[in-house]
């Protein structure tokens, strides 16, 4: 068979797939969006829901703080989950591979699990203040700091720093096996210190997938909707919260604003990974690093 | 002193993960477990087990959770598997713009995404089904299952392919001898990675599946709202016993075959 036939065929499924649920639904939306809602009558087609979408104080403000929110959450969880990888990554000690296996539990379990615990864990009737009370450390649970439902949001953070550092260390220590010791072996010969080679051989060539995992876990962050609904403050609200309800409330004339925050909030997720796709080829390993 | 540094950093992680996972299991097994009390006074497996297998909510959300995950991996490995191999063997045009569209499920923001198309499965009908809920799982799970397949595959090349072809072995005789064996790891990888993926999604299944799906995931949600702690740890310990078990005994015995093929 010749070779374009054959890769037609290989990808026909996921073309099909994809144009059935994906490109459909995006049309479909950006149809809406545009004030096209026959069934409720809305016929006039225009750009109005995007201009009320861009004049809506609560949205902007929601967005600024989610982008925040998301930017700050994702980014410590890829530092330290940079930090532990490279600490622990040996293949051939036993130690690491224990701490390897280790990590791999929190990528297996659902959000609302870690939810759940924290709750047990740091609410002021939790674990955590019952215990340093009876320690003697403070003198009643009131003295222990808003940790969930907190207008700083960090019970939402926590979780998602046990979710989002176990998949970093993850794909990363995955990249670091694979890894050519040579070059290292190289550049140590050549007299290169510990924060040299660092530098110059190691986060090149993991960059990428550092890359990736942020953009990954900054997506989630950013637009997921069960954790923030549960642990998250209820002035301060997140955009997920905010869009969800929109979508549940009923209100079917509401309908085509609700899909034109969807497409601004897409087509900006979008961009934003572009950037960071962008700024990761002017780093070190940004034009050959782990391109296979 | 170095060392001991590490091994702190170490402890403080192992505590960091497994604290959560040790409440959850004494929330499942403790009985009357109350404020201020920092440990439960009774534990109590027998209690657990009990539950799990006279319990009808629990097992229907079983069936459904282990239901919905085998029918994504069927769905997922079909559309992946196939993609992954032209990803990995061939050059052609309009190869950079697919290799962004299989992470778009993952970088477009999952409220917006998910509205979106359960606004299309009413459309289509499908909102409420079996087929429209593994579809959407299959949406989310689509892109690691592609990655970690193509890693795989790119791994070798296609150049035993291309010698078997030369030594007259037929398009499907090279697919079932060196292609299927050969990206044995990545399927593994890959089913078990949809597994997981599809095992854990909350909203997709809640709102596509129009409540009819109610998996260990989505009935966790409403029972930690209303601080049902107990019963909601219940599920959680449920999760892990069909999650991690299975999955740690894939591994060993995969790695334990490999041990056994290089020993020979």
């Amino acid at each position: 068979m010749p070779t374009k036939r054959k890769i037609i065929l290989l990808l026909s499924p996921f073309y099909l797939f994809f144009t059935l649920f994906f490109f459909s639904a995006v049309l479909k939306s950006f149809v809406t969006s545009l004030g096209y809602y026959p069934i409720v009558g809305l016929k006039k087609i225009g750009l109005q829901y995007y201009g009320s979408a861009f004049h809506s104080a609560t949205f902007l403000a929601s967005c600024e703080r989610t982008f925040l929110f998301a930017l700050f959450s994702t980014a410590m969880a890829c530092l330290v989950g940079l930090g532990l990888a490279f600490l622990f990554n040996g293949r051939k000690n036993n130690f690491t591979r224990i701490f390897f296996k280790i990590a791999q539990l929190p990528v297996m379990l659902p959000h609302i699990f870690i939810v759940l615990a924290l709750l047990q864990l740091i609410s002021q009737t939790g674990l955590i203040p019952s215990l340093l009370v009876h320690l003697g450390i403070m003198a009643s649970i009131n003295h222990f700091p808003l940790l969930v439902n907190d207008p700083l949001q960090i019970g939402i953070i926590l979780t998602y720093l046990w979710k989002e550092i176990p998949f970093v260390i993850v794909s990363l220590v995955l990249v670091l096996r694979q890894m050519d010791d040579r070059y290292k072996i190289v550049a140590v010969n050549l007299g290169a210190t510990k924060w040299q080679n660092f530098w110059h051989i190691s986060l090149p060539l993991i960059q990428p997938a550092l890359i990736n995992a942020f953009i990954i876990n900054f997506a989630f962050n950013f637009g997921s909707y069960e954790v923030p609904y549960l642990l998250g403050n209820q002035q301060r609200e997140l955009l997920p919260v905010y869009i969800y309800d929109l979508y549940v409330q009923g209100d079917l004339t509401q309908l085509p604003l609700t899909m034109s925050l969807n497409l601004i909030l897409s087509l900006f997720s979008i961009l934003f990974a572009g950037l960071l796709l962008k700024i990761g080829r002017f780093l070190p390993g940004g034009h050959t690093g782990g391109s296979k | 002193m170095k060392k001991l540094t590490k091994l702190a950093i170490f402890l403080i992680f192992s505590c960091f993960v497994f604290l959560p996972l040790l409440v959850i299991v004494l929330l499942a097994v403790g009985k009357s477990w109350n404020y201020p009390q920092l440990l439960p006074q009774q534990i109590n497996f027998g209690s657990y087990f009990k539950l799990l297998f006279t319990n009808h909510e629990l097992l229907t959300s079983l069936t459904a959770s282990i239901s919905l995950a085998l029918g994504t991996i069927v769905l997922t490995i079909s559309i992946a598997y196939p993609t992954a191999i032209v990803l990995a063997y061939y050059q052609f045009r309009g190869k950079k713009l697919l290799n962004i569209l299989v992470y778009l499920p993952l970088i477009i923001p999952g409220i917006a995404l998910l509205t979106n198309v359960d606004f299309m499965m009413i459309k289509l009908g499908l909102d409420g089904s079996f087929l429209g809920v593994i579809s959407i799982h299959t949406l989310f799970c689509l892109p690691y299952a592609i990655k970690l397949l193509v890693d795989n595959l790119a791994l070798l090349h296609n150049r035993y392919e291309v010698v078997s072809r030369n030594l007259g072995a037929s398009g499907w005789q090279t697919f079932f001898q060196i292609t299927l064996p050969l990206s044995k790891n990545g399927l593994q990888g890959a089913v078990m990675m949809t597994y997981i993926v599809s095992m854990t999604q909350y909203l997709a299944t809640l709102l596509v599946g129009d409540g009819k799906y109610l998996t260990l995931s989505v009935r966790m949600f409403p029972f930690t709202q209303a601080g049902k702690y107990k019963i909601a740890a219940v599920y959680g310990v449920t999760f892990m016993l069909v999650t991690l078990i299975p999955l740690y005994l894939i591994d060993a015995w995969m790695s334990h075959q490999e041990r056994r093929v290089i020993k020979s």
